[in-house]
């Protein structure tokens, strides 16, 4: 199987401060990826060269065949990306701000309100599609922020900490649509979270970063058994823990 | 080309291209609380010039009549307007729309959300330059145009054609500082520092405006400043023609341009 994502060899510096260190791994069409580790691991680094946001400092990037520091607008047309830390626009409306992404993919105006429509009603927005953007709660706010990531029907999502802020329903909701995107559409999605339970729940590979190195790459119940450990918060320990020695 | 390559060529090469985005973008700019400010600002210029011209210091008056020549009271109208409420609003127009381009939006974590999309830093910067410079000519051109019916009225003299001419050219006041306060932005990286430099650069720019005409032996040096350039109907008010006319709106179309091209070009280093 052809990955839809593949990364060998990646570094990035920042000075003297190395976020990435010859990171290796690949993910597959349709899957739920786990991309885990601590804050300041890595991952949002590591993410963002995946959207050509930031050349690396040496390795190699394939995202969907095409190579972000090469063509990082035919990458992003392609893939959904929802950010760790963000805002949305205060004084636009969930609505508005769905068809200004979707205008942003090209759509034209019909095309793009028809789009906002339907995420509007597929991720039950639809009580607070017309307020400001400013007013809403943290977890209103990560649903525009989930639905603007789906506005180019993307084949690729890339997840930085996305059920971070949500209450427990809707954390429930997101990851529900997270599976019924990879059933239904076949979406893959890199699911990138510290949050260790969540990754447990959806995904079956995973790749663990520490300080920047990957540390673990793998089907995530082979992981464990072969650390002889019961669960990811476990898993995720023993790693660590190992690193530090 | 496979129909899969082809649409991922179209996305990139129409994402600003869109005239949908263009129209979104303006909206996103009108909704803004600061657009909302700067109309209310111009609305106290509309409802606030006539007064200041009830009772005009006599050595106003008496500077006025040496400069424009004659006791033409819509020659001392327009130099009120134009200096004393238009110039100073132009610059506030560009620093507020302006100085906050890309890294106002860095700064308030939304500027990585519209760079994850298939758009260029220097496209966006094109796509938010261009609403604020289509908000800063909108709200004077608008203004302008309520002037002429309010001040019909109020000034003995008024005469509409060269009040609507003479802000025509004078549009170009608010646009050049919005492109300047915008370039300052990418060129600075801070909104603080952009919006302090802009500050200076443009109330320098603002308060030698009129130097060629208050001592005309100085006309030709500061022909440079392009304020100066968009006095030129008040400057030229006894013969607004487009010979001369024309050569400063050129002048400051092909600065505008050259700053939104630079701007564009510093964009591309802005990581969000």
């Amino acid at each position: 199987m052809t990955p839809i994502l593949s990364i060998e060899g990646l570094s990035k510096h920042y000075g003297a401060v190395v976020a990435l260190d010859g990171v290796t791994f690949s993910v597959n069409p349709g899957e739920i990826f786990g991309f885990m580790g601590h804050n300041g691991a890595g991952k949002t680094t590591a993410l963002r060269v995946l959207l050509g946001l930031t050349p690396p400092t040496s390795g190699r990037v394939t995202v969907m065949g095409l190579d972000p520091t090469q063509d990082p607008l035919g990458v992003r047309s392609q893939l959904g990306f929802l950010p760790a830390s963000y805002a949305l626009p205060r004084e636009m409306t969930a609505r508005s701000f769905l068809c200004y992404v979707g205008a942003m993919f090209s759509m034209p105006r019909a095309e793009a309100e028809a789009r906002a429509e339907a995420l509007i009603t597929e991720l039950g927005l639809s009580s607070f599609a017309d307020r400001r953007l400013g007013g809403l709660s943290t977890g209103m706010a990560q649903k525009v922020g989930f639905a603007q990531a789906l506005v180019n029907r993307p084949k690729l999502l890339l997840l930085d900490e996305p059920t971070s802020g949500l209450d427990p329903l809707g954390r429930h909701d997101l990851l529900e649509s997270l599976r019924q995107l990879a059933e239904t559409q076949g979406t893959t999605t890199m699911f990138s979270s510290h949050i260790l339970s969540d990754v447990q729940t959806l995904c079956r590979r995973v790749a663990i970063l520490h300080k920047g190195r990957l540390v673990a790459f793998g089907e995530a119940e082979a992981l464990k058994a072969e650390h002889g450990v019961a669960d990811m918060d476990a898993l995720y320990l023993a790693l660590a823990r190992r690193e530090r020695r | 080309m496979s129909p899969a390559a082809s649409a991922v060529t179209a996305a990139v090469s129409n994402a600003v291209t869109n005239p949908a985005l263009w129209w979104m973008e303006l909206g996103r700019r009108l909704g803004e609380r600061k657009s909302k400010g700067l109309a209310a600002l111009y609305l106290g210029a509309l409802l606030a010039a006539p007064k200041l011209l009830e009772k005009p210091p006599p050595h106003l008056l008496a500077a006025a009549q040496s400069w424009f020549g004659g006791d033409d009271p819509f020659a001392l109208f327009m130099y009120v307007w134009t200096d004393l409420a238009m110039n100073k609003l132009a610059v506030v127009t560009g620093i507020a729309l302006g100085a906050g381009v890309l890294v106002e939006e860095r700064a308030d974590r939304s500027l990585v959300l519209s760079l994850s999309k298939p758009i260029t830093p220097a496209g966006l910067y094109a796509l938010r330059t261009g609403s604020a410079v289509a908000v800063a000519a909108g709200l004077y051109l608008i203004t302008q145009l309520a002037g002429l019916g309010l001040f019909a009225a109020q000034i003995d003299g008024f005469r509409p054609g060269a009040f609507w001419l003479s802000g025509m050219v004078h549009v170009w006041a608010p646009i050049f500082a919005t492109t300047l306060s915008a370039l300052c932005a990418v060129a600075i990286g801070r909104q603080l520092g952009a919006a302090l430099v802009s500050v200076l650069v443009l109330f320098s720019l603002v308060g030698g405006a009129f130097l060629g005409v208050y001592n005309p032996a100085w006309a030709g040096a500061l022909a440079f400043n392009p304020f100066t350039q968009a006095v030129a109907g008040v400057t030229h008010l006894g013969d607004q023609s487009f010979a001369t006319l024309a050569p400063p709106v050129v002048g400051l179309l092909v600065l505008n341009l050259v700053l939104v091209a630079v701007g564009a070009r510093l964009a591309r280093r802005v990581e969000p």
